[in-house]
């Protein structure tokens, strides 16, 4: 069970920063079209 | 007169390799010729082609850093797997059992950010295939990720449109990393660092009794561990163990080689600025830190601690002479004294390395500090890639601060400066010492946090303050007298490290796929000149400044007020 949690956790870190790239590069286009 | 001969040999041999490993890397990333080109061009090409890498077209930022953490994430779970099940692998002749899951989290999260925190004790806990397979290799994702990213990175300041993350990788690897390797595990072997499958053999001692040592393929994970600023050891003493450090001139290469890519890519960047005063600048301002950080803490280790100096009617001699160091010898080696175990305490953490020659938790309480702050700051030279970085996230500050007071649009290397990127700097920069200060303070108001200290007092307030300072600027030193192998620990240190190492990460990617979007500006009479001593100055001001506003308060209450009451004859 926590071998399950454990390997589940790491994977959604790394997800929550993949969706954090998302969020930065949407700071960045949002730049471009008010320019 | 040794420590004066050891400093200037520091000194010459830093400053050489900074231009040849500069000049050379300078090559490598822009696609140019060098000595290992005819040996390694194919082989780039086969591994590339092998791995499925159809284009290498030039990448967007936000490509190029999810090719990096999809790599890192799927390197992250095979290594997960090979620690939990080695019990089922080969080379496990002392059928050690399976990692548990939480501490393999823990692992797996510092090896695969080059942080190389260690809940474990590897010779105990670790088969060879484990060492191998699973720690040796991701030391070498970690390292290798980290030159990759900062390279693409300066090729967004530089104007260079030509980045592909798996490109970069190979190139890192192959040219910079693999050479590297081989000649620092020969070098070692030669200095008798074992280098073998054994996994232990049995010595009879003086008094009769058998002793187990235990042996591995330690010279290879050394020269990786030195050269890729990792610092987890083979063994749970790491460089303070005879096996792994075993005399003052492997010491001395283990200190340059933590320095020498960091250095290097300093130089590196100047010459892609075509402004190398402005490597200079950077280089001579982390230099005057990391010097003075040597001072303080040599000098409060030479003077010793002033309780034993003044024991009632049996004063100990603490004074250096000719049959003895003097001053703080407790958790040294005698075969390296103190200079050279603070030279490598002060390289070890402001390299984000993490490996030790001495124990931190027996440094006095001030010299303690000196490795607390170094990682705080966490840009004095830093670790492969990652200190470069974040020395120009707060050069991106600095003239946005300086721009504000001299009322100009701030520039940096020729690019405007605009609210996005001071949003993502100021993000980066905030983070660092949240992740520090809020699980600490967490953990000193609760059990959980406080069952696993070893001391009372402003020096167990440290132990846990050193924990997350160096998950955080992953760096992976343990001050000691903590027992981090706890549900609480090894999983909040782990997401500490994750944070510590890809938020700041994606921010500068970020940043540079930003700026060379935009046009360059020539420089003109009203721009701010950052490749200046004024402005090394200023630079280095504002990130002292930063660390100071952030961390100063933690520090008084940990290592300054045990410093007080060490004084007033008080010890914890």
């Amino acid at each position: 069970m926590a071998l399950i949690a454990a390997i589940v956790l790491f994977i959604v870190l790394f997800l929550g920063l993949i969706i954090f790239i998302q969020f930065c590069d949407w700071v960045l286009s949002r730049r471009e079209i008010n320019s | 007169m040794f420590d004066i001969v050891y400093l200037l040999s520091f000194l010459a041999i830093g400053f050489l390799l900074t231009v040849v490993l500069g000049d050379y890397m300078a090559k490598v990333f822009d696609g140019h010729p060098t000595w290992l080109t005819p040996i390694m061009r194919p082989i780039e090409t086969l591994v590339l082609r092998l791995a499925g890498v159809r284009s290498l077209e030039p990448q967007s930022w936000s490509r190029y850093a999810l090719d990096f953490m999809l790599f890192n994430l799927v390197c992250g779970v095979i290594t997960f797997f090979i620690l939990c099940f080695q019990q089922f692998l080969p080379l496990n002749p002392l059928k050690l059992p399976g990692m548990e899951a939480w501490q393999a989290f823990n692992t797996v999260c510092s090896f695969v950010t080059n942080t190389n925190w260690q809940s474990y004790g590897g010779e105990i806990s670790l088969s060879n295939f484990s060492q191998m397979l699973g720690i040796t290799f991701m030391q070498i994702v970690g390292a290798v990720s980290g030159l990759a990213v900062c390279v693409g990175f300066l090729k967004g300041l530089t104007h260079r449109p030509t980045r592909h993350f798996y490109q970069d990788f190979i190139k890192s690897l192959l040219y910079i990393f693999l050479p590297v390797m081989v000649a620092g595990s020969v070098f070692f072997m030669s200095q008798g660092v074992p280098q073998t499958l054994e996994q232990q053999t049995v010595l009879t001692t003086m008094e009769g009794q058998t002793q187990k040592v235990a042996l591995g393929p330690v010279a290879s994970l050394l020269a990786i561990k030195q050269a890729g600023t990792n610092g987890g050891g083979f063994f749970n003493a790491n460089s303070s163990h005879p096996f792994e450090n075993p005399n003052p001139l492997t010491n001395f290469v283990e200190i340059m080689m933590e320095l020498a890519i960091p250095m290097g890519l300093i130089h590196m960047f100047g010459i892609w600025l075509k402004d190398r005063k402005q490597g200079w600048v950077i280089w001579g301002a982390m230099m005057a830190v990391f010097l003075s950080f040597l001072w303080v803490g040599n000098a409060f280790e030479q003077v010793g601690n002033p309780i034993l100096s003044n024991l009632p009617g049996l004063p100990i001699n603490q004074h250096a002479g000719a049959f003895q160091s003097g001053g703080n010898m407790e958790g040294k080696e005698v075969r390296f004294g103190i200079l050279p175990s603070m030279l490598f305490t002060v390289a070890t953490t402001g390299t984000s390395t993490g490996a030790v020659n001495n124990m931190h938790d027996s440094l006095t309480p001030i010299a303690g500090m000196i490795p607390m702050a170094n990682m705080m700051l966490n840009v004095i030279f830093g670790g492969v890639g990652v200190g470069l970085m974040g020395f120009l996230l707060y050069g991106i500050v600095a003239v946005f601060l300086t721009g504000l007071m001299v009322g100009r649009t701030p520039e940096i290397f020729g690019k405007k400066i605009e609210k996005p990127e001071i949003m993502l700097a100021s993000l980066a920069i905030l983070l660092h010492p949240l992740i520090i200060l809020a699980p600490t303070a967490i953990a000193v108001m609760n059990h959980f946090g406080l069952d696993s200290l070893g001391n009372a007092g402003p020096h167990g307030l440290s132990e846990i303050l050193y924990a997350y300072t160096s998950a955080a600027a992953n760096n992976g030193s343990a001050f000691a007298g903590l027992n981090a192998n706890t549900p609480w620990y090894n999983i909040t240190i782990g997401i500490v490290i994750l944070l510590g190492r890809y938020v700041s990460m994606i921010a500068l990617l970020a940043i540079s796929g930003s700026l060379l979007a935009k046009p360059k500006v020539e420089p003109g009479p009203g721009t701010l000149r950052t490749n200046t001593l004024l402005y090394g100055i200023v630079w280095l001001g504002v990130i002292l400044v930063v660390g100071a506003l952030t961390f100063v308060p933690a520090l008084v209450l940990g290592p300054v007020a045990e410093h007080l009451a060490m004084l007033g004859g008080k010890l914890f």
